[in-house]
């Protein structure tokens, strides 16, 4: 059958790959079982939390996490109910034919402002409106149905949800929103739903609960909580700093927290702890405007003692003096009569009483008989 | 006479359910999701928005869907 309905034709490939999934054997009791398994597992970490929390005496803690767990055991009891329910699946609805998957395509360009069909691709794209959570705007997505995926699978993994206006989480990027990561979203409590109608061919039904949880946000188990959304994450530690909070280390050019951020001793400008080094003679953090390095014992040395003409600290520059001291000593062991000899020599040179004079010249000729 | 009613709140799973003739959509929603605001619902007949008043016809399918539904963050 050719037709040029993009609509009829998108719907008569919905229905090659639901035959196709349906050729192999179905287990929604599986999905259901790994929802309620997942929620059981949070609760475990929450539990162990809250123990580790009362132990060490964190009471503001404990009761934080004890809402936490009282939540969690609510989602597990509902998502147990779930999946015992699928054990004698009630769904009363008859297979979905041509005709039906032709009118939910029809429906779905009814729910959402735009959507697109992209035969060649195969995949179904439905645009949210802009979402906005407790303030913070995210933009709108786009949801991606993955006719390829939908073939195989019955579970929001079908799907892909991609940022139009993408405003990520500061400390990761792949984060566009609170529940989804990297194209992936965590359906949470529309997962059985989700698949139910998968399986079903129910599309609008998948989409519109999707819908929601983009529009939903669950404070106790998001990718990153919303409070974290904003701010600058140190290059140090990762946390995230508000934007005064910021200290600019003028070695890396980077942004760091107030525990990370340092300063020079010497002139004082900001600077990380690995951009400055320490000078252990005086104790001093020292930029690398403010220090050089020795070129004898190779250690840091802040400038205000490093002698820049011999390239030395003030320590192996009083050893190479000395040094040089020794040198010169050995050749002229009387230097201190050699001194005295020239100033007896000017002594006889200068105008002086008879009886100096004539002692000096005496002096000098026994002297030099010496010598 | 009997009707398709598929609640996405909760399982997803869709019921044919006996209702009484006459029965209207905002009658129905309060017999089968009591203590619940309709408003925070889509609710569709025959994949078509619908007022509460409208009455329900033999065979056809209500569907309803919440507006808000908790996600989560896949454990590591």
């Amino acid at each position: 059958m050719k037709t040029k309905d993009p609509e009829l034709r998108m719907a008569i490939k919905l229905q090659g790959c639901l035959e196709r999934r349906q050729a192999v054997p179905d287990d929604p009791l599986h999905a259901a079982i790994q929802g309620a398994l997942s929620y059981a597992q949070t609760l475990e970490q929450q539990l162990h939390c809250h123990e580790v929390a009362r132990r060490r005496g964190w009471l503001s803690a404990a009761v934080l996490v004890q809402e936490r767990l009282t939540h969690q055991l609510r989602q597990l009891h509902r998502s147990v109910t779930d999946a015992v329910n699928q054990i004698h699946p009630v769904s009363a609805l008859p297979q979905q034919t041509l005709r039906d998957l032709y009118d939910e395509l029809r429906q779905l360009s009814r729910e959402f402002s735009e959507v697109d069909l992209d035969l060649k691709a195969g995949v179904v794209t439905a645009v949210t409106e802009d979402i906005e959570l407790k303030g913070y705007y995210l933009g709108s997505f786009e949801i991606k149905l993955h006719l390829a995926r939908l073939a195989k699978l019955a579970d929001s993994s079908v799907f892909e949800v991609i940022a139009l206006d993408p405003h990520p989480a500061a400390s990761n990027s792949e984060v566009t929103h609170p529940h989804v990561r990297d194209g992936e979203v965590c359906a949470g409590d529309a997962t059985v739903p989700i698949a139910s109608a998968l399986r079903e061919g129910r599309l609008v039904d998948a989409f519109l609960a999707l819908n929601s949880v983009l529009h939903t946000y669950n404070p106790h188990s998001p990718f990153v909580a919303l409070d974290d959304w904003e701010g600058t994450p140190c290059a140090d530690c990762g946390d995230l700093i508000d934007g005064d909070g910021t200290y600019f280390c003028h070695g890396c050019e980077r942004d760091f927290c107030d525990d990370c951020a340092s300063a020079c001793d010497i002139c004082g400008a900001t600077y990380c702890r690995a951009c400055l080094e320490e000078d252990v003679e005086s104790g001093h953090q020292c930029c690398r405007e403010c220090r050089a390095r020795c070129n004898a014992c190779r250690r840091i040395v802040e400038t205000e003692d490093f002698d820049r003409d011999s390239g030395l600290c003030p320590q192996c520059l009083e050893k190479q003096r000395e040094e040089e001291a020794n040198q010169a000593a050995p050749n002229h062991p009387n230097l201190s009569q050699e001194q005295e000899i020239n100033h007896e020599s000017n002594d006889h040179q200068r105008p002086d009483d008879d009886g100096a004079e004539s002692k000096a010249h005496g002096q000098a000729a026994t002297a030099g008989a010496a010598a | 006479m009997k009707i398709f009613f598929l609640n996405n709140d909760g399982g997803g799973f869709a019921d044919q359910i006996e209702v009484a003739e006459g029965t209207t959509l905002g009658q129905l929603f309060q017999q089968r999701m009591p203590g619940c605001d309709p408003h925070n619902y889509l609710i569709r007949v025959n994949r078509q928005p619908a007022v509460a008043e409208e009455p329900l016809t033999e065979g056809c399918r209500v569907s309803v869907t919440p507006t808000k539904i908790q996600g989560a963050a896949a454990l590591a």
